[in-house]
């Protein structure tokens, strides 16, 4: 009896964390191109900065990063780690179009440092150079609360190149901040404390949707 | 009568002390940068504006705000203005007016005059565009243009700066179709008090935070 308690408590327990491990891993994308047969796998983001937009403390100002999300993904056998920053200010009057263009231009020698739990820097470099323009929304307009002012954001995706090596380096510890390098400027992200292991989470969902046949969204 | 020498005894300290107070260091970031290593310092704005143009030039157009900063990161010091300048127009401004309305070439000096007649140069580095907004006042067009500008500064020019009086300073840009640069492509300010104050401050609090870095 007690030998059949202990297999069935042990079948329990391992079925458990089976689906608790299933069920972490999200995909936004799986899908296999007709021409080309390469299939290409993305994660769903992981949000690392906290909150506090709900509350009005969010960091504001043009370069102060007020979400950064964290996803990782596959095309063929090619690894990435993807950064998805939203930038934001309120201005006072309507921006000229010119002012809106190339808001955020990361050039091709860019990289994403991160500053692992040990204190150790991880440089990655930047896929390709990316330049993205901001968009604006007048007083009063459908997600701007304010009456008076013109609210201005920028959203960047910015690839990163991940190698084997890489790949086990940042899935072995925490991750606590980071700074996407864009020429001369650059952009810090704070990562809330319960979002640290998110980088390496998303990255060792990739890796196990590698390891499947069976398509997982 | 005792009352009232204890009274202005009481004002003239209290006096005293704001002044001593407003003289002390204020820094928007002090600190060691998380992925140099280095020591980041940024000194807080500091206004060097005339009364005459504070008070007089706000609705009329002819606006000429000027604050300055200083920061420094590694081994590297910048001085920095940030200026606010306007005219007034009759024809309503277009976007491509706007965008050339001022604008800071890389290689421009900034020039003191000093109370010596010397002349300390500074050059800047980067192209620098005024983000610039045309408003309708009562018949007029108000265009202004705000910039930031960051001169490379060293540490001989810091010290002359810090121990020796300017009177003028000459800023070169240059503007299209507004009047916010002279005929020679300068802004150009004369060094009041306030202005050398805010000057001496900035430099002042630059230093100590650099020397307090390396002890």
């Amino acid at each position: 009896m007690k030998f059949f308690v202990s297999v069935l408590t042990t079948f329990a327990i391992l079925l458990t964390s089976a689906t608790a491990n299933a069920a972490k891993c999200k995909y936004e994308d799986d899908e296999v191109d007709k021409f080309t047969n390469v299939r290409t796998v993305q994660s769903k983001q992981k949000l690392l900065t906290s909150m506090m937009s709900a509350f009005g403390r969010a960091p504001k100002g043009p370069h102060a990063v007020y979400a950064g999300n964290v996803t990782a993904g596959f095309e063929g056998d090619d690894y990435f780690l993807e950064m998805r920053i939203l930038v934001e200010t309120y201005i006072p009057d309507k921006p000229p179009r010119y002012e809106l263009e190339n808001a955020i231009v990361v050039p091709e020698d860019s990289h994403l440092l991160i500053l692992m739990a040990d204190g150790n820097i991880e440089r990655l470099p930047v896929s390709r150079a990316y330049s993205f323009n901001s968009e604006f929304v007048p007083p009063n307009g459908p997600g701007n609360s304010s009456k008076n002012d013109y609210w201005k954001s920028t959203e960047a995706h910015i690839n990163y190149a991940l190698d084997e090596h890489m790949m086990t380096v940042l899935t072995s510890q925490d991750a606590t901040n980071m700074r996407i390098e864009a020429g001369e400027d650059y952009y810090d992200i704070k990562i809330q404390k319960k979002s640290r292991g998110d980088m390496a989470e998303v990255i060792g969902c990739v890796q196990q949707a590698h390891a499947s046949e069976v398509p997982v969204k | 009568m005792k009352q009232l020498i204890a009274l202005s005894i009481a004002f003239s300290l209290f006096a005293t002390n704001a002044h001593a107070g407003s003289d002390s260091c204020k820094y928007k970031k002090n600190k060691l940068d998380d992925f140099t290593g280095e020591r980041l310092v940024k000194v807080d704005w500091v206004d060097m504006t005339g009364w005459a143009s504070s008070t007089f030039n706000r609705t009329i157009g002819g606006r000429k705000d000027i604050e300055v900063a200083a920061e420094s990161t590694g081994g590297r010091s910048l001085l920095k203005f940030r200026l606010k300048v306007s005219d007034a127009v009759k024809n309503q401004p277009r976007e491509s007016d706007l965008h050339s309305a001022l604008y800071v070439p890389a290689g421009s000096p900034l020039e003191f005059t000093m109370a010596d007649e010397s002349i300390i140069q500074l050059i800047v580095d980067e192209d620098v565009r005024g983000k610039s907004r045309a408003k309708y006042d009562d018949g007029w067009f108000v265009v202004t243009s705000k910039f930031t500008v960051r001169y490379p500064l060293d540490a001989e020019l810091a010290e002359r700066l810090l121990n020796e009086d300017s009177v003028y300073l000459r800023l070169g840009a240059r503007s299209h179709k507004y009047d916010f640069v002279t005929d020679k492509g300068t802004i150009e300010f004369n060094i009041n008090n306030k202005a050398q104050q805010a000057l001496k401050k900035v430099v002042g609090c630059l230093n100590q935070a650099q020397q307090e870095a390396t002890t």
